[in-house]
């Protein structure tokens, strides 16, 4: 067991170490790095209010990722689904207006739909012409994030017509601040519901026991009598309305209005947020944490020390790995013993 | 269409395609054997600041491909090693490596060039007499560079 903790301490050191080297490339103190990133996201509210902001939609997009990986179906359209998401939403926001608080909950259902109807495509593209959907949700990224382009400079920009964004929505579809001196938003409930329910959905029901059948071996699951092709489109169809949720909380809750770039980066941490949480649901939240932590710090190390804000990706794509080495080793010491 | 329109477009074409035509061919190799390389994308980011990087300190755009090169086996060669070796989820181990790219790439471009655009050397177009000469084939095939 000693050994184990000795080779699991060693590669937390060097995930710490790798990052610190590039601090001191660009002549820096790692120390006093580590201290300014550990300082203001968790230890002034402003940091961590902020740290909280981002953890939102990335617990929401992450939950989508861990319901399509948890049935083997690789879905790295997140960011694609988001925007879909959040598009629609907008795009529906004029018509809810006069409904009073029933109008909250139909625009983030739009948001779901979107990001519902962006995953079902994938889904039927991958059950019924057995297409790659790795390959193919990476191309609908790009598909989205040029629609969200569109959009933006035609038919749902802004009245005067100037800027690439939309209109503002509705003050009636805005999530409410949680404190007038932050930018932390109700969605932050929303987030933490979302994460509970999934936490109970994939553990009790029929259909996430499939998922995870499926996602272990599809010839078991036909054998059991799981039909799969039903299953994966369900499941994607769910994980795209995560997504989509994501993107509609975040537009109602930070941006209200669509802009270039506001999901920019969130599909990629989703991901690793979803994976660092074992694809488990309730632990999500508190990997979602983590990387805004990074993200955040990463944005305080900039203005303070004038460290590059790509950074931030440095550290991230050094965590993803520690962790797997960290699994690996223990994988390797459970074949031993 | 004019015809000097028509070579810009297939010349500009061809010439674009190269990128994707080289990693396409490198995720051919992987995909070959048995794996996927879904870092591909962080690699060719880095391979594209190193070229840039290499460029600049050796005044060569050769010297620029050579570093390019080298630091794309490095850090394949780490990915190799977590896939094979430690027998990490090939998938997962690639978007890390994609993050990773990104951040490599846009941290060292922007602490090492001050993250401005700047000329650098690079190939030039080849001139190959009478070939290159010729209408519409000539530049779109002939006028490349010699990478092509």
């Amino acid at each position: 067991m000693s050994g184990l903790a000795l080779r699991q301490g060693a590669i937390l050191a060097l995930a710490l170490l790798v990052p610190s080297l590039f601090v001191m490339l660009a002549g820096k103190d790692p120390v006093a790095t580590w201290g300014v990133l550990l300082g203001y996201t968790l230890g002034s509210w402003d940091g961590f209010s902020d740290v909280l902001v981002r953890a939102i939609p990335l617990t929401l997009l992450g939950l989508g990722v861990a319901v399509a990986f948890r049935g083997g179906i690789f879905n790295i359209g997140g960011e694609g689904q988001l925007i879909a998401g959040a598009v629609l939403a907008v795009a529906a926001s004029p018509l809810l207006q006069g409904l009073g608080w029933f109008a909250l909950p139909l625009y983030l259902l739009a948001g779901m739909l979107g990001g519902a109807a962006a995953g079902g495509v994938v889904g039927w593209l991958r059950t019924r012409y057995s297409a790659n959907e790795i390959i193919v949700t990476i191309l609908m990224n790009y598909v989205f994030l040029q629609l969200l382009t569109w959009v933006i400079r035609g038919p749902l920009q802004e009245p005067m017509g100037f800027l690439p964004r939309s209109f503002v929505i509705g003050d009636g579809l805005k999530l409410g601040l949680l404190d007038a001196g932050s930018r932390l938003h109700a969605g932050l409930f929303v987030a933490v519901a979302a994460a509970v329910v999934l936490q109970v959905f994939l553990t009790r029901s029929a259909f996430g026991f499939g998922l995870d059948v499926i996602g272990r071996s599809a010839e078991v699951a036909r054998y059991a009598g799981i039909r799969p092709a039903r299953l994966v489109v369900l499941g994607l169809l769910l994980s795209g309305a995560l997504g989509g949720l994501a993107g509609a909380v975040e537009i109602a809750g930070v941006f209200h209005r669509l802009e270039d770039n506001f999901a920019a980066g969130l599909g990629l941490s989703a991901i690793a947020v979803a994976l660092m949480a074992g694809l488990r649901p309730a632990l999500i939240p508190f990997t979602a944490i983590l990387f805004g932590i990074f993200h955040v710090g990463s944005g305080a190390l900039q203005r303070q020390l004038s460290l590059p804000f790509p950074l931030v990706w440095i550290v991230q794509g050094v965590v993803i790995l520690a962790f797997l080495a960290a699994r690996a080793v223990q994988a390797q010491h459970g074949r031993r013993s | 269409m004019e015809l000097a329109l028509l070579t810009g477009l297939l010349a500009a074409g061809l010439r674009l395609s190269m990128s994707i035509g080289i990693a396409a061919l490198g995720e051919a190799v992987a995909q070959r054997s048995g794996t996927i390389n879904v870092g591909i994308e962080g690699i060719m980011l880095v391979g594209a600041f190193l070229a840039a990087y290499g460029a600049l300190t050796t005044g060569s755009p050769w010297g620029g491909l050579a570093l390019a090169v080298l630091g794309g086996m490095v850090l394949a060669g780490i990915q190799a090693w977590f896939t094979i070796v430690l027998r990490t989820d090939q998938i997962v181990t690639g978007i890390a490596f994609v993050i990773l790219g990104l951040g490599l790439s846009g941290f060292l471009f922007r602490i090492s060039m001050g993250g401005a655009p700047s000329s650098l050397p690079a190939f030039r177009p080849l001139d190959l007499g009478p070939l290159t000469a010729l209408p519409l084939v000539g530049p779109v095939l002939f006028g490349q560079n010699i990478l092509l």
